[in-house]
């Protein structure tokens, strides 16, 4: 049975029981149950909202493809990636799942009107080929004016045609946000767990600012590149002035990271000095520059202003301990995917 | 045995202390111990070795298989050229040739105050505005200088107000700079400044008795009257509408502190300490006025450390031309300086209308002229347009003659990828545009310069030179 793609157009007269509507407003009908469908949600998961887009296959399967509370959403192309990042919090998959792009493509339909920004996110979105175009077309011949933050490792940009195609389908506003993990070919392709990585992501980067691509770099903080943070923002400022934004992550640990332990994760302390110098280069010249990711308890407050609230909302966590503190409404909060950091909150009686 | 790398393009320099400074077709530098250089070429580097990150990164040294850091040399050299392109951004208008003051080092010959036929007449001034405003660049920066621009404002006043209204229609941005002695400041002068957000360039060589050395003016002391003009400007436009530059004579060699001292007591927390060209009464006095390359290094020098003491002591104050040297150095684009650009600015960035409506390349191109030699006359606003000015043989020779690269002697100096060359200079002195470097005094300056920089990058002020390199 093929998954549908529909809205969620009313709540749970019956705890966990959900109605779902098509693109045209249609009531999706099914010969069980005219009129309707109904999905029942374990209510130990997430209870889907009104105006949630899902795919369903009643009685099976939900995965919610947007939620209409949050303000990040992403829709996700494919599993598969070249790049075996030692951080990777979503381990990639090897086999075909093509049928994304379908699902993809129906729910940009289901998109409200005016929706202000989407992410789109893989694994790695440009091996969806053709997909990844059709996608980008979609979303601009739907939504015009909607914001697009592609997150991609970059590489298949080295070839320029593939620049070229999606500068041509004219997207109002696109930013392509790619991870560039170190200044030197190898010291990248070791955290990318790819060799050629570093050389293949850098061409990407010129080739889409060549087409006039908006161009984002992500850095995300690990064990083997907190040491070089000036030298990689120097590098950035030298070599990539283009750039929009320069993003500093910490990490999220699950996934591959989780398992990689003390091989990837670092502790936020001992890169402070080398984060606020690279900060600070490139704030200087003229770049803008964010931290992802790291609560406020866990840097100096002279970084708090670059500190941005950067987990997803379905992802973050505050937990009992951040009650009370003076920073919470500013701060990033936690993963409750999986951190190794606790919380240090800032009390009344603390300084 | 094959290696972990291959070598890319770069040139080095051996420094005073016996380290190398090695550049890269891009700009990046490093500096490398006589061994670690034999071993980089050898093809012997261990991957570990404590320089290997710095090489790889500063595009010494190529390890990708599809090339990426030739990609990266490759955009960065054409960043550096593309934006050299910035084409007729600043327009320097002679507005009168007149000046009451006397300096023994008057690069331009001025004249006397009741002089007659060397003012820009009102015909001449509205085609010099019309010019300037067919120009290319959406920005635009018209600088008025003299003699002393002041003893003819009307001009100044009649050209500004051309421009603005034909800014107003074709929406280029457009600023103004007026170089003054302020000996003759009016509150009206002052009231049309604040309109029309006119920026005040005035000299100022130091200490008063320095100063009036320098500078003799008929009225008694010209520093008193400078000063004194600089608190109306700051009292009248804002702090930062007033700037100050500062010309070293024979004389100042000896008082670096007490110049820097002296910027700082009048509340300036900028000073571009300058050289003096060979134009005009400086080359008549030369023997009284003029000192070697390797003086003006020394000078700059201690007058340098003494701004970073300032810096030390919580007072903020920057160099211009350590940040223009900087600017070069750590960044992709170029610095917008006569003698640091390649090829040169001079009639493509920049442009001279002399009193007379004559065209020249640059300042020191009508300096020139003052003393008899025409070579960088490019027209007259009566007759020519911009693109018959571009397409002047003697400019188009200029710029080709200004490729370092191409240039015997730069081609492998490791300062190549930062310097420049003024080629009016080169004419002045060595009597040739291209010019011959182991005997110039602009390649002893400039490599002296950058190496003295290269070390201060080392030293315990770096992080306040980054912070100058940015702008």
């Amino acid at each position: 049975m093929r998954p549908l793609t529909g809205r969620i157009t009313s709540g749970d007269a019956e705890p966990g029981l959900y109605q779902v509507a098509d693109a045209d407003g249609l009531i999706l009908d099914r010969r069980d149950a005219p009129g309707q469908v109904a999905i029942a949600v374990d209510p130990a998961m997430r209870q889907p909202e009104r105006g949630d887009l899902v795919s369903v296959i009643p009685g099976r399967m939900l995965r919610t493809l947007y939620r209409s509370s949050a303000q990040d959403n992403f829709l996700f192309l494919t599993n598969r990636c070249q790049n075996r990042c030692t951080f990777c919090s979503q381990p990639p998959t090897v086999h075909a799942d093509d049928w994304l792009i379908a699902e993809v493509l129906q729910a940009i339909a289901h998109l409200p009107r005016g929706i202000a920004s989407v992410g789109i996110t893989g694994g790695e979105p440009t091996l969806a080929g053709p997909g990844l175009l059709a996608v980008l077309a979609a979303l601009t011949a739907h939504h015009p004016t909607c914001a697009i933050h592609l997150l991609s490792n970059g590489r298949n940009f080295a070839w320029l045609g593939l620049a070229q195609r999606v500068a041509a389908i004219g997207c109002a506003d696109l930013v392509v946000g790619v991870p560039i993990h170190a200044d030197s070919p190898p010291a990248h392709d070791a955290i990318a767990g790819s060799a050629g990585a570093w050389g293949e992501t850098v061409r990407g980067c010129l080739a889409l600012a060549r087409c006039g691509i908006a161009v984002e770099i992500r850095v995300v903080l690990v064990r083997d590149n907190v040491a070089r943070l000036e030298q990689l923002a120097a590098w950035i400022t030298r070599n990539m002035p283009f750039v929009v934004h320069v993003a500093w992550m910490a990490q999220e640990v699950t996934g591959y990271a989780a398992t990689a332990g003390d091989r990837v994760w670092v502790n936020p302390e001992s890169y402070h000095v080398q984060l606020r110098r690279a900060v600070t280069l490139i704030h200087r010249w003229g770049i803008r520059t964010s931290i992802y990711n790291l609560p406020h308890c866990w840097m100096p407050a002279d970084l708090w202003p670059w500190a941005v609230k950067s987990i997803s909302s379905w992802k973050v966590e505050h937990p009992d301990a951040c009650t009370g503190c003076r920073q919470l409404a500013a701060c990033s909060g936690l993963f409750a995917t999986g951190t190794r950091l606790t919380p240090r909150p800032f009390h009344q009686s603390a300084c | 045995m094959s290696s972990w790398y291959r070598l890319l393009p770069f040139q080095m320099d051996r420094m005073q202390s016996g380290h190398y400074l090695c550049s890269s077709i891009a700009g990046d530098h490093v500096i490398l111990q006589r061994e670690t250089l034999c071993s980089v070429i050898d093809g012997t580097l261990p991957r570990e070795h404590q320089d290997a990150q710095d090489l790889m990164a500063g595009l010494f040294l190529s390890t990708d298989g599809g090339h990426a850091e030739v990609d990266l040399l490759a955009t960065r050299l054409r960043t550096r050229l593309h934006e050299r392109r910035s084409l007729a951004s600043l327009h320097i208008v002679v507005a009168t040739l007149r000046c009451a003051n006397a300096c023994g080092y008057c690069q331009v010959s001025r004249v006397h105050p009741e002089a007659r036929g060397k003012d820009l007449s009102d015909d001449n001034a509205d085609r010099t505005a019309d010019l300037i405003m067919s120009c290319p660049s959406s920005r635009i920066k018209v600088e008025f200088q003299g003699g002393e621009a002041l003893l003819n404002m009307p001009v100044v006043q009649r050209i500004v107000e051309r421009c603005d209204a034909a800014a107003a229609f074709s929406g280029k941005l457009v600023s103004y700079v007026i170089a003054t002695s302020l000996s003759h400041l009016t509150d009206a002068n002052l009231d049309f400044f604040a309109a029309r957000q006119v920026h005040i360039s005035t000299s100022l060589d130091g200490p008063q008795w320095l100063h009036d050395r320098n500078r003799p003016s008929p009225t008694g002391s010209g520093w008193l009257t400078t000063v004194a003009g600089i608190e109306r400007c700051r009292r009248r436009l804002g702090h930062d509408c007033v700037s100050a530059l500062m010309t070293t004579a024979r004389t100042s060699l000896a008082h670096a502190d007490a110049i820097v001292d002296q910027y700082q007591e009048l509340g300036f927390h900028s000073i571009f300490l300058r050289w003096l060209n060979p134009f005009g009464d400086a080359v008549r006095h030369r023997q009284r006025l003029s000192y070697t390359a390797l003086e003006w290094l020394t000078f700059w020098q201690r007058a340098l450390d003494r701004v970073l003491s300032w810096n030390d002591r919580g007072y903020p104050m920057r160099e211009e031309f350590t940040c223009l040297l900087l600017r070069r150095m750590l960044s992709p684009h170029p610095a917008g300086f006569v003698d640091l650009d390649s090829p040169t600015g001079s009639g493509t960035s920049v442009l001279v209308y002399n009193y007379d409506g004559s065209i020249y390349v640059s300042d020191e191109g009508r300096m020139l002229a003052e003393i008899g030699d025409q070579t960088f006359r490019l027209g007259h606003v009566q007759t020519h347009t911009y693109a018959q000015i571009m397409d002047n043989p003697t400019l188009r020779n200029m710029v080709s003659a200004t490729m370092l690269e191409t240039t015997p002697r730069c081609d492998r100096c490791a300062c190549l990828p930062w310097c420049g060359v003024d080629p009016v200079v080169n004419h002045a002195t060595q009597g040739d545009i291209r010019g011959c470097r182991p005997t110039s005094d602009h390649c002893q300056r400039m490599e002296g310069a950058f190496h003295y920089v290269v070390g201060l990058l080392r030293g315990p002020h770096r992080d306040l030179l980054l912070s100058w390199a940015a702008g």
